[in-house]
């Protein structure tokens, strides 16, 4: 029997994808008490979720119908962060368009793509291979 | 290394026949000249041509043409050929001790020669092993602090653009001792290992323990699960970008709900 929908949330937080990024994402949330959901395209990975106990869709996030099964009409926040800068870019004018003011958060491989993604209405990005580089160069050059 | 001598052997060919091409238009061209403007005489301006351009000792090029020209005399055609043979033997001689002396420069490897010595400058540096996405940013910000670095990659197309970018850079496997020897790890302060391959990484990690204690050795991973065993093999930290992402992300998620 295939698990039941989850109630529609509200004031939560959508993590699109289940990546290293999102895991970490969700880690926090966890962490906070913070009612969150996830979407990802992996059947297994959200059956692993949901027998978690946590909030998962199976969908593509770049698709406003998923996005709308999300609640995002009703979500504070979204965190984009699959693997592919392109799928984040559209992404996020997804989840602009179904809701002007929620607070979106995604990642770049690319600065060009990061530009872009600010264009787009991206509100933070991080870039994984800055962030490293700088926790590397901190560790170097500490006394 | 044969490959690379036939190809400059061939280079070397090439430039003689290039050589041999620009002096025989010179020749007619200079014969041109002072056919046209200086004399309508055919032998004359040949001889002329070819004593400026091959050096016929006893002609004074600053002479009025018909000072130096010699009389018409069935020697002419004699003096003309050997003058010609004279210039081309000089051009291929040079051509060839040059030749000669490329090819032994690039047996006794001496371009290597000279990075080797570039290299028995560094110490305090870096090795940055593994010119990833990652490894060149961190190599853009230890240039800005002018901390002395060298680059270990395996790819002939990342070291390609490591030296593009003005780095020295190695194209050896960064896991092998003598590869690390040559980047001079005794002398480093750090060695970073930031290939894509954990398992790389990881046997990178091991072989720069075993060469020196106390080594500062940061390694870059893909899985968190194999951060433990970063740290079992040596490294003083382990970074994955993607959760350092994630943490960073969250932290601004944080503040907004």
């Amino acid at each position: 029997m295939p698990p039941a929908k989850p109630a529609p949330l509200k004031d939560h937080v959508i993590v699109c994808a289940y990546g290293v990024v999102g895991q970490k994402v969700v880690e926090t949330l966890v962490g906070n008490g913070i009612p969150f959901v996830v979407v990802d395209v992996d059947p297994i990975t959200v059956k692993k979720l949901q027998e978690m106990g946590y909030n998962a869709i199976e969908g593509d996030a770049t698709r406003s119908r998923v996005l709308r099964e999300a609640s995002i009409g009703a979500a504070k926040a979204i965190a984009i962060v699959m693997d592919s800068d392109a799928k984040n870019l559209f992404s996020v004018l997804a989840a602009r368009d179904l809701n002007k003011g929620i607070y979106i958060a995604t990642r770049a491989n690319d600065e060009f793509l990061r530009e872009k993604l600010l264009e787009a209405g991206a509100d933070y990005i991080v870039m994984p291979h800055k962030s490293a580089s700088k926790e590397i160069v901190k560790e170097l050059f500490k006394k | 290394m044969a490959d690379d001598a036939q190809v400059s052997r061939e280079n070397i060919e090439e430039l003689v026949l290039v050589a041999l091409a620009v002096v025989a238009i010179l020749f007619t061209v200079g014969t041109v000249y002072v056919l046209l403007y200086l004399t309508h005489n055919f032998y004359v301006s040949s001889y002329y041509a070819s004593s400026v351009l091959f050096g016929v000792i006893g002609v004074d090029e600053s002479a009025t043409l018909i000072s130096v020209a010699p009389e018409f005399s069935t020697n002419f055609y004699i003096l003309i050929a050997l003058s010609i043979l004279d210039g081309v033997v000089k051009v291929v001689v040079i051509g060839f001790i040059i030749a000669s002396l490329i090819d032994l420069v690039s047996s006794i490897g001496m371009l290597s020669k000279v990075a080797e010595l570039g290299r028995a400058r560094l110490r305090n540096h870096v090795v940055v092993c593994g010119y990833s996405t990652l490894a060149q940013r961190v190599c853009a910000s230890l240039k800005e602090r002018n901390k002395q670095f060298i680059v270990v990659d395996r790819d002939k197309t990342m070291v390609d653009m490591a030296s593009e970018a003005g780095y020295q850079a190695i194209h050896e496997d960064f896991t092998r001792k003598h590869v690390l020897t040559d980047a001079r790890i005794e002398k480093a302060d750090a060695v970073l290992f930031l290939a894509r391959d954990d398992y790389q990484n990881l046997l990178g990690v091991v072989t720069a323990a075993s060469m020196k204690k106390g080594l500062k050795i940061i390694a870059r991973s893909n899985d968190k699960g194999s951060v433990n065993r970063f740290h079992r093999a040596g490294a003083s930290l382990c970074v994955i970008p993607e959760a350092l992402a994630g943490l960073d992300l969250s932290e601004s998620i944080m503040t907004k709900v």
